[in-house]
């Protein structure tokens, strides 16, 4: 595929999602003043001063051509319920919902690759069709049903994990990198109340991120399964045994790195399902990311959080997928092609 | 003579999922001597080399005997086949191109065998032993091939780098399956004529399996006929070629193709003046797998597993014809 192919095609897409994400939501009755002030009995005159300062008195077609105009030059507008910068709401958001999604991701990644390598390797036994059965059930509940499960066994009745929100209120964390994670270890105070804050910070991602790894989870394990069942079946690994190598090095080396090429796309490509995941589980949650700030939008059809946030979202997910792409060609030399 | 006998397989039976694909094979491989393993596609050619070098598929049962150097290869456990796997004996495939690890270099995949399989702790001595094998095996530009990936090379090249991994080990037995088979015509030639090359300058056995008679009696010095997972004859090859003993063997040079289709190599044997089809794995035999369809035959051949025969000169058949002389 050429680059400039590439770009085109990125470019259409981002186009159909303004489309969508600009016409969508006006097609949904109820409108962001109304909302916000209809129901307190306004005067019709108000409303319609209101609808005339945020420009929606304008026709549609020229509020969608504004709206495109300004995202091209970087500008999303601001929220009419708060008020502020949708970009900058964004990237707040936006911190929160990488926190989530990366720790979700990466434990996906940690129990599902040794999870499909070890399913793969014991074949039809009962391990096999355990942890297989397991993933499926994983992949086909809703994320709604597992959050609740979780909420009830570990936050109510064992009452090990919060349930909600992001850290203690008891930490004077100071957003830097919005990633409290590492924000943690930015506060002032001693390094034990640093620690302190971490742990607060771990206890509040761990049950949020197990469920919203569940699907993700599934996926990468029935893929490294597959993948690696297929590669062991290959002639270079047959060579690899004739060479007399350990069964251990033709395994975790030969067939290895050649399974795991299409999980790590995989991965990569799980980005966007975390990202539609973390819209639920951040309600169940009360995680004050990305998912919640754009459902609270739809909620009260906040039009510029809806249309600029889900045209970053894109973004992100187009990037993200760009950059496995990349990635992708560096670890298969047969993707590099000739010479 | 026991002593000269290298390897020397004794009534290998393979079952595989209710099939039978080998059905007491007897070879005997002599020491530095090559030996030519022919016969049609779906004869037992690979799973017998297979079965040798201890990578039968999953679910394959062995019975017989597989002596090499007097040790039965059938009974090693896994940790003790290593240290003949790649060692003693190595192996090369069909396919160069699908044989050689994608994500590896040319480099890597030699020097794996050094290291590991030979010892060699020394870096810099393994690369110079392992691009001093590149030449050997004919191939230019060996410190630019050190860094190829398989990819970015054609089938010959791929087949002559596999053979150089086989050789780096310095074993005393190389199975060669079909190594020309998936190549153009003017490099299977080449390699034959490698191969001839480097078993003779090193003295070692080979067993190389093909489809072509004529090849096998060209690169060989003995040669065994394959016929429905049954080692029907063996014997030297010129002697096998011009005065084939078992009516397979004998049908098998009729419905050869003539000098000038010959040409056009890679043509398979195909057996169409015969009436008949080669039986299934799946059959029960209790007589003679070749009975079906021989001219030659008598009522005892569907009833009467034939015994391998010894004639002189170190022949072997099994046809009841041969045993009544
Ligand atoms: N893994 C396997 N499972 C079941 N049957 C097999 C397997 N491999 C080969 N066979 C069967 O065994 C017979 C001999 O196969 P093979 O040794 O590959 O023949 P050749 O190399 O002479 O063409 C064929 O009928 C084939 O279908
Ligand atoms: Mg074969």
């Amino acid at each position: 595929m050429s680059r400039a192919f590439k770009f085109g095609q990125i470019a259409t897409t981002l186009f159909g999602i303004t489309l969508v994400a600009f016409f969508l939501i006006r097609l949904v009755p109820g409108d962001p003043v109304t909302l916000l002030i209809g129901e307190r009995g306004a005067s019709p005159e108000a409303i319609a001063e209101l609808k005339a300062r945020i420009g929606l008195d304008r026709p549609l077609v020229e509020q969608y051509g504004l709206f495109v105009w300004n995202a091209l030059k970087g500008d999303l507008g601001v929220s009419i319920l708060s008020g502020r910068s949708v970009g900058a709401e964004f990237l707040e958001r936006l911190a929160a919902t990488a926190e989530l999604g990366l720790t979700a991701l990466m434990l996906a990644t940690l129990v599902g690759v040794p999870l499909g390598i070890f399913a793969a390797l014991h074949r039809g036994r009962l391990f096999d069709r355990l942890s297989m059965g397991l993933a499926v059930s994983f992949y086909s509940m809703p994320i709604f049903w597992w959050g609740l499960m979780a909420i009830v066994i570990f936050s109510v009745k064992l009452a090990w994990l919060p349930v909600s929100g992001r850290i203690g209120v008891e930490h004077d964390v100071i957003l830097k990198s919005g990633l409290l994670l590492v924000d943690s270890w930015l506060m002032p105070g001693s390094l034990a109340e640093s620690w302190a804050a971490f742990k607060s910070v771990i206890h509040h991602l761990l049950l949020p991120a197990s469920v919203l790894a569940t699907v993700p989870l599934a996926v990468i394990a029935r893929m490294t399964r597959s993948s690696l069942l297929e590669v062991l079946g290959e002639d270079y690994v047959r060579t690899a045994r004739a060479k007399g190598l350990s069964r251990f090095r033709v395994v975790a080396l030969h067939a290895l790195r050649n399974a795991l090429i299409p999980v790590v796309t995989v991965i990569g490509l799980m980005l966007g399902t975390i990202l539609t995941g973390a819209i639920l589980t951040e309600t169940i949650f009360s995680w004050p990311g990305l998912g919640r700030w754009l459902v609270s939008a739809v909620l009260s059809r906040d039009y510029p959080v809806i249309q600029g946030g889900i045209l970053m979202v894109a973004v992100v997910v187009l990037t993200t997928s760009l950059l496995v792409e990349i990635f992708y060609y560096f670890i298969s030399p047969r993707s590099r092609g000739r010479g | 003579m026991l002593d000269d006998r290298m390897l020397d397989i004794r009534g290998l039976t393979l079952d595989i999922h209710g099939a039978r694909p080998l059905r007491e094979i007897d070879l005997v491989l002599k020491k530095g001597k090559s030996l030519g393993v022919v016969g049609e596609s779906g004869s037992g050619k690979s799973l017998t080399a297979l079965s040798i070098m201890g990578l039968l598929p999953n679910g394959a049962v062995a019975q017989g005997q597989a002596l090499w150097k007097g040790r039965d290869l059938l009974a090693l456990t896994e940790d003790q086949y290593r240290t003949i796997r790649g060692r003693e004996i190595a192996m090369i495939f069909q396919d160069p191109m699908s044989s050689l690890n994608p994500s590896f270099t040319v480099g890597f995949q030699i020097d794996e065998v050094l290291k590991i399989k030979m010892g060699i702790r020394n870096a810099a001595e393994r690369r110079a032993r392992g691009l001093s094998l590149l030449k050997e095996v004919g191939i230019p530009a060996p410190e630019e091939r050190w860094n190829s990936y398989p990819h970015q090379m054609s089938g010959g090249m791929s087949q002559r780098v596999s053979i150089a991994m086989a050789l780096a080990s310095e074993p005393e037995l190389l199975i060669a399956d079909e190594p020309t088979t998936a190549l153009d015509v003017t490099v299977q030639a080449q390699i034959l004529e490698l191969l001839r090359r480097l078993i003779h300058e090193r003295h070692m056995s080979m067993i190389f399996v093909t489809h072509d008679l004529a090849v096998a009696a060209k690169v060989c010095d003995e040669i065994a006929v394959f016929y429905a997972g049954v080692a029907v004859e063996q014997g030297p090859s010129e002697m096998v070629f011009e005065t084939p003993r078992h009516p397979y063997t004998q049908a098998l040079l009729r419905a050869r193709p003539t000098k000038i289709q010959a040409s056009s190599e890679g043509r398979r044997p195909r057996l169409a003046a015969i009436p008949g089809s080669v039986p299934r794995s799946t059959e029960q035999i209790a007589g003679c797998v070749f009975a079906s369809r021989c001219e030659k035959v008598m009522e005892s051949c569907f009833t009467k597993r034939p015994p391998v025969a010894e004639g002189a000169n170190s022949r072997k058949s099994r046809c009841l014809l041969q045993g009544d002389q």
